[in-house]
């Protein structure tokens, strides 16, 4: 019994603050050697690059991290083109140059961030209204029901559920 | 549930359900009814019998019956008088049946008896339409004349009251009353009507014999022909020498010179009575009622038989004394009176008295010794007052068997015992009512009845009838209850119900038609919740099991609608004499249960059945109506939609809670939300990624 208790302790604990898979880790692992071993020196810039996704990786505690997700979805597609420019034109210090000292290059990175950020600000508005209205119409249709029953049997059905409200 | 395509004007017909026409009330408000309350002919009775209230003749009136003149129209010649009832006491019916129209020259002629519709009243009475009698009452003569001379009382009183008496016996009816006052001395003497009053309720108490001598007056019971011979005896005593004496004592000191010396001794004293007369008292004032004259002696000795009897001895029953309150007792049924007289003080005290090793050593009574033993340990140590009284009134009639049923403030014989209740009620006397009561709980009429057969077959029936009312004391149903042994005790008692009180109702069949024309006026405002009216058609009918509405178990409201009860009952009663189409009635009914229907929760089904009413109150049968409603289908059909309603309703407005609640809006929109901008990132990403492999593969 104990032991069961212990168990779903850990799960909600699981379920509020994720923890990265083993095999993630892995994976991420077995992606940053790779991408050490291709961009070298460029690696630093690229997880730079990164660094809004990183720091909301400690800060998204919630289930599903939503808001991490969307925010490396967009910061990577920010880093895509420097990684692109890295993979076309190898790790040169010229190349590397060339990429970091241009203003558009850090502007892709961060302002893709900030528009995962905006993403993530706006679409929960945008869902409410639209849950707010499909709740409207159950609302509605469940009503007219429960006029209905109350027009065959009476405001009596309604008393037993103020003594509910009541406890 | 109602089908969809109905939904859709349910919302509108809330609003008319309620406004549901059902056309009783100008039903009701048109109807004549066929049975008439007798109103339209006052004071009149069989078109010939009139009664005049203007001239009212108080010489006859007595506690239970107020007299006035009245007129025969078939026999103008003849005086009448008539005699209105109280209708809150029952009264001596079978005589009544018995003697009317009954020709006897010692009697008075009964005329006519029935319900009549009394203007000074405003109501309807039983009213006796009686021969007036010519000449004085014995009572005028005693106080006119002073004592009478032997011969002229034989000749004068004597044999014509003996031959009245007897006249009477004929017909199976006893007379109960005899006193001065109710016999006249005129062309032909008369012994007065015996009809109009319970018997031993107008007489002086001198006049009953020892075993009523101690009860309430209305609790003595039907008289016999025993107790008519002693009356008899004692008028004679009064005419030749008077009561002066004995009337000087007080009731307790004559009872108690009478258990001790005996009756006869009582009366006689020291005095020879004269040979013509000696047998006579000897045999009249005889104790054991079954030693005592009947009227078969009565008529040999009026026609010269001498019989020889033997003075009755004052006898002394114990070896040694009994001592209580400080005075020593040989007399068994002194004690028994005195135990009755110091109630309390006997109470704290019998436990520790030794009465049964007294009635064992003293009286050599084993059985009766065994008898008192048994009444104080069932009594027990802890016992109630009730029970307490119980054991007394039991010991009492132990050591005084002959003598009537003695409780803590109430002396009475069994047949006594509806009279008392009907007393009561009308009283209103709820401490006397409760003893009396007590009695039929305890069953003491039957203890009393087994100890001794002193003259107590006469009983048997009412016996038999207070064992059969028992169980119906303690159910509150109606139709049952106090009301209903009132009732089955009491069978000329007429409905006491406030809404037939005044119309003098003695059947079923007539409480039916009354209410059908009083409808009209009393309905639909006036309830049916009657506990008089359901007791009396119940005992009428000879309902013997509680009314229980089965069908409509699922809905309580109705099954245990007291009014719905009544109805039933009085439907059960019109359903025996099917001929009977009571429409007014049926619509008051109808009108009635309209109400009720607010309790079935189906508004369609209530419409219905509302509908429906109108057409089932014309057939005139209660029944009838009463299927509108008392229809089990309907009833669970009703019940199962209202709980599935209920559950419905539930549900749905637990999920509208659901679907109104902010705090879920907020957090299904976080979860919505951040799934929207995952997906459009996730997109994002994928066409940025496939546009830069594009560019840097040259894809």
């Amino acid at each position: 019994m104990a032991k069961k208790e212990k168990t779903a302790k850990k799960t909600v604990h699981a379920g509020t603050i994720p923890r990265m898979r083993g095999r993630n880790k892995f994976l991420l692992i077995l992606f940053s050697l790779l991408l050490m071993a291709l961009l070298r020196t460029g690696f630093l810039i690229f997880l730079m690059g990164m660094l809004p996704s990183i720091v909301v990786y400690f800060f998204d505690r919630s289930p599903h991290r939503y808001t991490f997700r969307t925010i490396f979805a967009c910061n990577l597609s920010g880093c895509l083109p420097f990684l692109g420019h890295m993979l076309e034109y190898g790790p040169s210090d010229a190349s590397l140059h060339e990429a970091t000292s241009s203003a558009l290059t850090w502007f892709l990175m961060y302002g893709s961030a900030a528009m995962g950020g905006l993403l993530i600000a706006f679409t929960p508005q945008i869902a409410s209204v639209m849950i707010t209205g499909l709740h409207q119409t159950q609302v509605a249709r469940l009503q007219r029901l429960q006029n209905r029953i109350e027009a065959e049997w009476g405001k009596e059905v309604t008393q037993f559920m103020a003594r509910a409200d009541e406890h | 549930m109602a089908s969809p395509a109905r939904m859709d004007t349910l919302d509108a017909q809330v609003l008319i359900e309620e406004q549901v026409d059902t056309g009783l009330r100008p039903m009701l408000e048109n109807y004549r009814s066929p049975h008439s309350l007798g109103h339209d002919r006052k004071d009149e009775l069989n078109k010939h019998l009139t009664l005049y209230p203007s001239r009212p003749l108080p010489q006859f009136n007595h506690p239970y019956a107020q007299a006035f003149a009245a007129e025969d129209a078939h026999s103008p010649q003849r005086s009448v008088y008539a005699l209105v009832l109280e209708n809150s006491i029952p009264y001596r019916l079978n005589p009544i049946n018995e003697l009317a129209g009954f020709v006897n020259p010692h009697l008075c002629t009964l005329h006519g008896a029935g319900t009549v519709h009394c203007s000074h009243l405003g109501e309807s009475r039983m009213v006796l339409f009686l021969d007036q009698p010519t000449g004085q009452s014995l009572a005028e003569v005693i106080k006119a004349q002073g004592r009478l001379h032997e011969h002229r009382v034989m000749d004068f009183v004597l044999q014509p009251l003996v031959r009245a008496l007897a006249a009477l016996r004929e017909r199976k009816i006893s007379h109960g009353n005899i006193r001065p006052e109710g016999f006249f001395l005129g062309d032909t003497s008369v012994l007065g009507e015996c009809i109009s009053a319970p018997c031993g309720t107008l007489t002086h108490y001198l006049y009953e014999p020892p075993e009523r001598i101690g009860c309430t007056p209305l609790g003595r019971g039907e008289a016999n022909e025993k107790t008519d011979a002693y009356a008899v005896g004692v008028l004679a005593y009064e005419l030749i020498y008077g009561l002066d004496k004995l009337k000087a004592m007080s009731r307790e000191e004559f009872i108690r010179l009478a258990l001790d010396i005996g009756c006869y001794n009582a009366f006689a004293g020291s005095r020879e009575f004269s040979d013509m007369y000696t047998d006579f008292f000897r045999g009249v004032l005889t104790d054991n009622p079954n030693e005592r004259w009947g009227l078969d002696q009565l008529l040999q000795w009026l026609d010269g038989k001498r019989f020889n009897m033997i003075a009755p001895s004052a006898s002394k029953e114990a070896s040694r004394a009994f001592t209580f309150m400080g005075e020593n007792y040989f007399n068994r049924r002194v004690l028994a009176f005195q135990f009755q007289r110091h109630w309390r003080d006997t109470a704290k005290e019998i436990k520790h008295m030794k009465l049964d090793r007294w009635a064992e050593m003293s009286l050599h009574k084993a059985e009766m010794a065994e008898r008192i033993e048994r009444a104080l340990r069932i009594a027990g140590d802890a016992s109630t007052d009730k029970h307490v009284n119980d054991m007394m009134t039991r010991i009492i009639s132990i050591l005084d068997p002959a003598g009537p049923i003695r409780g803590v403030s109430l002396t009475l014989r069994p047949d006594g015992i509806g009279p008392l209740i009907a007393s009561f009620m009308d009283e209103s006397s709820s401490t006397e009512l409760n003893h009396v009561l007590t009695m039929i709980e305890t069953d003491v009429s039957n203890y009393w009845s087994d100890l001794d057969n002193y003259n107590k077959l006469d009983q048997n029936a009412v016996l038999w009838k207070l064992q059969r009312v028992r169980p119906y004391l303690k159910s509150r149903a109606f139709g049952f209850g106090l009301e209903r042994v009132l009732y089955d005790l009491n069978p000329s008692l007429s409905c006491q119900s406030p809404l037939l009180k005044q119309q003098h109702i003695l059947t079923v069949n007539e409480a039916l038609k009354a209410l059908d024309a009083l409808a009209t006026t009393l309905g639909p405002d006036t309830s049916f919740m009657d506990r008089h009216l359901a007791a009396f058609v119940a005992s009428k009918t000879d309902m013997g099991k509680e009314i229980r509405l089965l069908d409509l178990q699922t809905i309580p409201a109705l099954a245990d609608n007291p009014e719905l009860v009544v109805l039933k009952i009085l439907a059960k009663a019109q359903q025996r004499n099917e001929r009977l189409v009571l429409v007014g009635l049926a619509t008051w009914a109808a009108m009635r249960i309209e109400k009720m229907l607010d309790e079935i929760h189906n508004r369609t089904i209530r419409r219905q059945m509302k509908q429906q009413l109108r057409k089932l109150a014309a057939t005139g049968s209660l029944n009838d109506v009463l299927s509108a409603v008392v229809n089990r289908e309907m009833a669970v059909q009703d019940h199962e939609g209202f709980a599935k309603a209920i559950a419905l309703h539930q549900i749905n407005h637990s999920k509208i809670e659901r679907f109104q609640n902010p705090k879920l809006i907020e957090k299904q929109a976080n979860e919505l939300g951040g799934k929207l901008a995952s997906t459009i990132s996730n997109i994002i990403l994928f066409i940025t990624a496939m546009v830069v492999i594009g560019q840097t593969f040259g894809l």
